[in-house]
């Protein structure tokens, strides 16, 4: 792709027309500043992008955020909104990790309070939740609780008295989807997910305690009961085997339906079937019900970080709080206007962080002034944000960026960078590591990944959501 | 050399008997080219080279104090358990089937913590593969791989028969 190919649409929005491609059924647009574009032109991202736009049923544009990179089918950053009635459900348009999202945990200390026990307190969070690398949990949950699972999310779990109902307000869709079945997910599906219920995963999964290091809107911090040099606790994971085995099930069964629904894609990872097709609604629902997986293992999450907190910081302490938890590889059903039409579309989300603004009927009755909160973790060991969700937003069918977006593969990562010496750069820098290999520290190197300063500062000048508090890392641990 | 040793350098190529792979650069993910002389050896070339991207990192190990990460190196000790399963896998072609195969194998090594390296082919066409996979219980993954993916995926023969792939790895 050259630049001359693009249509600056304003400092921060960039066009592909229609006419760039036959096969094109929308234009493509992507939010990107100048320094950004530099990386996007030089991998396959906007090529990818192009293809998102010829999905059937694909409403106004293919879209991408500017942590936009290079994936399979979709770039990661990319946003599809397709037409229920007319268009397709693609599971590969969302990922094989379904549900991959963010929940941020609040203490009511400040950093000086408990300083002397963050270590302690990251070692204990490390033997509570494992990576998943390993076995998995000890205990094998039974079929039924799994069902449960599937069909109630993080709401069985609250139920079940891992976690506070709060917990579930203070959750995107309340923690589970109402479409999910957990009838057509597949047996295979069902026996990889009954151990992994309250682990992290490997990859660029993470968990991180955190402080509140910038506040940028005091009004809106105060509404999200944030204040400056706060402990939070970061989560970052999502439906592990189970959802990876519904997005492989589905994609293998729908890339044998094209023939009979006539549909031609660019790629075969973007294996689509009719949406209100019976197969379409089949895979609907299992995408939902790994959703609800991932809700429920964010949910487990929290209870055994909550364990490890109460351990070392005495029972009597405050619980930790969810301020939100919001999922960036989904396919949800949300209205918008199009042709000043209220029509329900598909919204596919890969690598994309729903953000919904003010007044919203689907975010709690304390985020109404505020807009949703929209957590953005950046790469391990740099600075995070937490932003709020704008009217103007709806340009991009209420998304924002997931992340810093990579720059690197983890290969050169692991070959260009020293584990042991990147653990050591940023123990300097106070940070303390709990990590299970050092090959895995290094394939998520800071300098594998873009500028998450730039990425969402793009974000906020765009209005796409707005930087509330700026979050610093004081304890990483992943697997 | 093992099947579960790789170098970790760019583009660095191993060779296992009529198949070679090497691991090559992606973004986000994991690409893997094998090239071998029969499709059966394409097969057990895209296995190995599979087998070595969840294994490999594994013997960066850290923290060995820690009791719950008891890790058998990737090596694999002598007494590490042998484990055999049967596959079947009815595809759409001869591409989808090659990844329909390594994503059932995904499956088998999620639930059963076994690296499989090894496959004794019993009947392959090019939209149906039965065969038995054999692999070594490890306790700790060096790398999960999320899923194989279909992407830009097409099985190439050249001039002198050879067959080669490069595979996408959701990692």
């Amino acid at each position: 792709m050259q630049k001359e190919n693009l249509i600056k649409i304003n400092n921060y929005l960039w066009e592909i027309p229609q006419s760039f491609r036959s096969d094109m059924l929308v234009p493509a647009r992507f939010f990107a500043n100048e320094k950004l574009m530099g990386g996007i032109l030089k991998d396959r991202s906007l090529e990818q992008l192009i293809n998102v736009c010829t999905l059937k049923g694909i409403k106004r544009y293919g879209l991408a955020m500017p942590d936009i990179h290079e994936g399979y089918a979709s770039p990661i950053g990319g946003v599809a909104a397709i037409d229920i009635e007319e268009g397709i459900i693609s599971p590969g348009m969302q990922g094989y990790d379904i549900n991959c999202g963010m929940r941020i945990l609040c203490s009511e200390y400040s950093e000086a309070e408990i300083k002397d026990k963050i270590s302690k307190l990251a070692e204990k969070i490390y033997q509570e939740v494992p990576s998943g690398l390993g076995k998995g949990r000890k205990i094998k949950m039974n079929m039924s609780d799994l069902d449960k699972i599937l069909e109630r999310g993080a709401q069985k779990l609250v139920n079940d008295g891992y976690g506070e109902k709060e917990d579930l307000e203070n959750c995107e869709a309340g923690g589970f989807l109402e479409n999910a079945d957990a009838s057509v997910v597949s047996l295979l599906a069902k026996k990889r997910g009954q151990n992994q219920v309250g682990t992290l995963g490997s990859g660029n999964h993470f968990l991180e305690i955190q402080k509140v290091s910038e506040i940028y809107d005091e009004k809106i911090a105060e509404i999200f009961g944030l204040f400056q040099n706060q402990i939070v606790i970061m989560v970052h994971t999502g439906s592990r085997g189970l959802g990876h085995q519904v997005a492989t099930d589905y994609i293998k069964e729908f890339m044998g339906l094209m023939d009979k629904y006539q549909i031609k894609i660019p790629d075969r990872e973007f294996a689509c079937v009719p949406f209100k097709s019976p197969e379409g609604q089949r895979g609907f629902r299992a995408s939902q019900a790994a959703a609800n997986y991932a809700w429920a293992n964010r949910q487990m999450i929290t209870y055994y970080v909550r364990k490890a907190w109460e351990h070392v910081l005495g029972k009597k302490t405050s619980s930790l709080k969810t301020l939100y938890d919001v999922a960036h590889n989904i396919i949800k059903l949300e209205k918008y206007k199009i042709n000043n039409q209220l029509i329900e579309l598909a919204i596919h989300r890969k690598g994309a962080t729903r953000a919904f603004p003010p007044h919203h009927p689907d975010i709690p009755a304390k985020y109404q002034e505020a807009g949703q909160p929209v957590l953005i973790p950046g790469s391990m060991g740099t600075t995070s944000y937490i932003l709020h969700g704008t009217k103007e937003a709806e340009q991009s069918f209420y998304s924002a960026c997931h992340g810093a977006g990579r720059t690197m593969s983890r290969h050169e990562a692991i070959r260009k960078v020293q584990g042991q010496e990147l653990k050591k750069a940023m123990e300097d820098q106070g940070i303390i590591v709990k990590v299970g290999f050092l090959s895995g520290l290094a394939e998520e190197a800071p300098a594998a990944y873009k500028d998450i300063n730039e990425v969402v500062e793009v974000v906020h000048q765009a209005g796409l959501a707005k930087k509330v508090v700026q979050l610093k890392p004081l304890a990483v641990i992943k697997g | 050399m093992t099947h579960f040793e790789r170098s970790e350098k760019k583009g660095s190529e191993r060779s296992e008997g009529s198949y070679s792979f090497k691991i090559l650069p992606h973004p986000a993910d994991v690409k893997l080219q094998i090239t071998a002389s029969t499709k059966e050896e394409l097969f057990q070339g895209a296995l190995a080279g599979m087998a070595s991207i969840i294994s490999s990192e594994a013997k960066n190990k850290v923290l060995p104090s820690r009791a719950r990460q008891v890790l058998i190196d990737a090596k694999l000790s002598k007494n590490a358990q042998i484990v055999k399963e049967n596959i079947e896998v009815q595809s759409l072609d001869f591409n989808a089937l090659l990844v329909d195969f390594l994503s059932e194998v995904l499956a088998k090594t999620d639930i059963s913590h076994t690296v499989f390296n090894k496959l004794k082919i019993k009947k392959l066409t090019d939209n149906f593969l039965q065969t038995e996979i054999e692999g070594q219980k490890i306790d700790y993954f060096g790398q999960e791989i999320k899923a194989a993916t279909h992407h830009g995926l097409e099985i190439k023969q050249d001039k002198s028969g050879n067959y080669g792939v490069t595979i996408l790895f959701d990692i």
